[in-house]
């Protein structure tokens, strides 16, 4: 994990004391609403439905357990107690006060986190796979690329004010996609080429949102050194050719499907050819050194635990189940990846209780080196456990509540707070998360219908990421009433694509009707061992159609 | 104009006047900032006065505009229709760094004194605030910050440091 030295702890400190000076010139008047809201949201601070809301940097969804006990500490001194882990690999405070925001910041610089560029027209938060660094297939470990990225575009003097929101995620590994990275203003892929040097490719213009779009590739390798003189020939483009008209229309894959991907990659290379070697390009001594946060723990030197485990599996199906579910292979034998699942029934997706962050801190300090990591998916991971004590981590687990055996299962809902907390919503989002959860808690069957993606918004926003769901919930508003359109299809892989509508919206009531349809349809046509995803490609909208619009006879 | 920060200190007595529009009167004795068209009118018709020039830049505008004349320039003022409008902090950096203008580059409109460390950072070296207050707390912002992670038309980045 990264550490920061004294350089990069005076940067959060000193936000923290620039943001606290902004705050009472705020409250005693001198910045008016519309100037103070830039700023705000430069610290991560929304003005929300119920209250403001803050939201807090896990910068790649990386944490430890100091960290971790802070948050839970912060929630419980200036909050309710619980907060909320989101699909951008950031956690949110749902009911701080304005007044308190400066302190929960000096709390979070304290061990070393912050909410820098959680929100606003600037860059944020970069994002990985959350199994970056343990996995068997890695090319390179993307997270000190993703470090090297926080701290370039942190408080970047040209980018703090572009024409809309920009992320950036980037993937190490060439058989999976679990960053999204074609749906990313810039998504990065680790590649290496014909002489084995290390490189990105590189997509441009992929997002969610009003206007669902694929990135597209525009370059095929970016030697790592230049990475930091390219992000900014592309930002620059961006900042100075993006809309700005127009707040729907501002994101740069608009700007990328206006020019036509050639055309602004012939841009971003002219604009490249200045930046080129210049101040930007980055050192081996700095690679180096920060790559060296990211070096292995002290794994013991282990055998795979087969024998064990498949002792442990014949004498506990239960045990059995999660491991198959919820443990991941690891590139170090003996170890194993552990996903702790917080989508249990009766709690809204990624929701977290202060005793809940004590507790897996407890689990990561146990058993994975201190470290542990936050999904997409909304649920944590803890990387490096001993496979001989999976069985003691799963009972552990189990007493807390945390092991849950769904993980990629249709209950393993992905879902934005929708209209519960959010002033933006159309629709609430969380009950119907909960009516199909609870609708499909036999897992038995769950495990039957294998891997399926379901995605929940309460608006256009995507915050849930509908539209890459295999199943995808939107909630709509029509003459202020509250509906849900269901899309199916979308894949945020390596196969990325965008989910088709079914139909007309439905009722809240209806949905888990309409999902028990739409997965008996599934039921029905899959050949063996066929995935929820490749039927759906391979028989299309038309079964999925007639059956959940069929006319009761 | 008043209320100017240049170079970390307020200017009580700038001379430079700032041409809105054709509607404002351009001074013989004092020199100007004009709008760039009509900078590129006065000098096709050789009606520029012995003074020093300068011209601003509107939103829409590029460096690239300016190319042929910047030579002839002491002062170029970026103008913020808006302040949430960045494209002048990209802008800034071009004219410093791509172009090698080493004339006064000014802010000028509605930016915010929270924006000016950045802005300076950027290579723009003087700020026409809109009023005295927001002069003051713009000049206490000019150094908010003590350590920078990125290159800019002063520093070298800061992993080059460490
Ligand atoms: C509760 C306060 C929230 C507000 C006001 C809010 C607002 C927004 C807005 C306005 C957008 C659209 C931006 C655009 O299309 O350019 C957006 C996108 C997004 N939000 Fe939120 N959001 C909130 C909470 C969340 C939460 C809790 C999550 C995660 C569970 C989240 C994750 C996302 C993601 C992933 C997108 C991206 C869609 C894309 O790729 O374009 N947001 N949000
Ligand atoms: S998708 Fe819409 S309703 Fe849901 S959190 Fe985002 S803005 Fe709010």
């Amino acid at each position: 994990m990264y550490v920061y030295d004294s350089f990069d702890q005076k940067v959060v400190d000193e936000r923290v004391a620039q943001f606290r000076e902004q705050t009472e010139r705020y409250l005693d008047g001198q910045l008016a609403d519309e100037e103070f809201l830039p700023l705000r949201l430069q610290n991560g601070l929304y003005i929300q439905r119920h209250a403001p809301m803050l939201r807090i940097a896990i910068p790649y969804g990386l944490l430890d357990s100091t960290k971790l006990r802070k948050l839970a500490e912060l929630t419980e001194t200036f909050d309710k107690g619980y907060a909320h882990f989101t699909t951008r690999q950031n956690i949110q405070f749902n009911w701080p006060a304005l007044e308190d925001v400066p302190d929960i910041l000096a709390g979070l610089a304290q061990v070393q986190m912050h909410a820098i560029q959680t929100s606003g027209n600037c860059i944020r938060n970069t994002t990985t796979d959350q199994f970056a660094g343990v996995l068997r297939d890695e090319i390179a470990d993307p997270r000190p690329w993703c470090e090297l990225i926080r701290q370039w575009s942190t408080l970047h003097p040209e980018f703090a004010f572009l024409p809309r929101k920009f992320k950036i995620a980037v993937n190490g590994s060439p058989s999976s996609d679990r960053a999204a990275v074609r749906f990313h203003d810039i998504g990065l892929e680790l590649v290496r080429n014909d002489v084995n040097e290390l490189g990105f490719r590189v997509f441009v213009g992929g997002g969610l949102g009003r206007t669902p779009l694929v990135g597209q590739l525009i370059r095929e390798f970016l030697p790592t050194q230049h990475l930091l003189s390219y992000l900014e020939a592309i930002l620059r483009v961006y900042n100075l050719l993006g809309r700005r008209d127009n707040k729907y229309k501002a994101r740069i894959k608009i700007l990328v499907k206006a020019l036509g991907a050639d055309a602004f990659r012939d841009k971003v290379e002219a604009e490249w050819t200045y930046l080129k070697d210049g101040a930007a390009t980055l050192t081996e001594a700095e690679v180096n050194r920060v790559a060296a946060h990211f070096i292995d723990p002290d794994y013991a030197s282990l055998d795979d635990a087969d024998a064990l485990l498949a002792q442990q599996k014949v004498d506990n199906p239960a045990f059995a189940q999660w491991l198959s579910r919820n443990v991941h292979l690891h590139k170090k034998p003996g170890y194993a990846a552990v996903t702790l699942s917080i989508k249990k029934l009766g709690y809204a997706p990624g929701d977290c209780t202060a005793d809940q962050m004590r507790s897996v801190a407890q689990l990561a300090d146990e058993f994975s080196f201190g470290e542990l990591r936050v999904s997409h998916e909304q649920n944590l991971i803890l990387a490096d456990v001993r496979q001989d004590r999976l069985f003691d981590l799963w009972e552990a687990a189990k007493l807390v509540g945390l092991a849950t055996a769904n993980i990629g299962t249709l209950s393993d809902v992905i879902c934005c707070p929708g209209g519960d907390y959010c002033a933006l919503a159309n629709a609430k989002s969380i009950p119907i998360a909960e009516s199909i959860q609870s609708r499909f808690d036999d897992l038995d069957y769950l495990y039957d219908l294998g891997d399926i993606d379901l995605n929940i918004s309460g608006c256009m926003n995507a915050c849930g990421h509908h539209h890459i769901g295999n199943i995808g919930i939107l909630g709509v508003d029509k003459k202020g009433e509250e509906f849900y359109q269901v899309s199916l299809g979308g894949d945020s892989g390596q196969n990325a694509r965008v989910g088709k509508i079914l139909g007309p919206s439905f009722n809240a009531d209806d949905i888990p009707d309409v999902v028990d349809k739409i997965v008996q349809v599934y039921v029905d046509h899959r050949h063996q061992d066929e995935l929820f995803a490749d039927t759906v490609e391979r028989v299309g909208l038309e079964p999925f159609k007639e059956r959940v619009y069929a006319k009761s006879h | 104009m008043q209320n100017l920060i240049k170079n970390g200190a307020l200017q009580p007595d700038d001379a430079w006047v700032l041409i809105v529009d054709e509607a404002t009167t351009a001074p013989t004795d004092a020199p100007a900032i004009w709008p760039l068209q009509q900078y590129l009118v006065q000098r096709q018709s050789g009606q520029l006065s012995g003074q020093p020039h300068g011209v601003w830049l509107n939103e829409e505008q590029m460096v690239d505009e300016l190319a042929e004349v910047l030579d002839e320039l002491a002062l170029v003022a970026l103008h913020f229709p808006k302040f949430a409008d960045g494209r002048s902090f990209s802008k800034a950096r071009l004219l410093r760094e791509r172009l090698s203008f080493t004339g006064e580059i000014r802010a000028v409109g509605d930016f915010l004194p929270d924006q000016v460390d950045y802005l300076a950072r950027c290579g723009v070296d003087a700020f026409a605030c809109r009023n005295e207050q927001e002069a003051n707390t713009a000049l206490s912002m000019l150094d908010t910050f003590s350590v920078h992670y990125q290159s800019d038309t002063h520093q070298t980045p800061l992993f080059q440091q460490r």
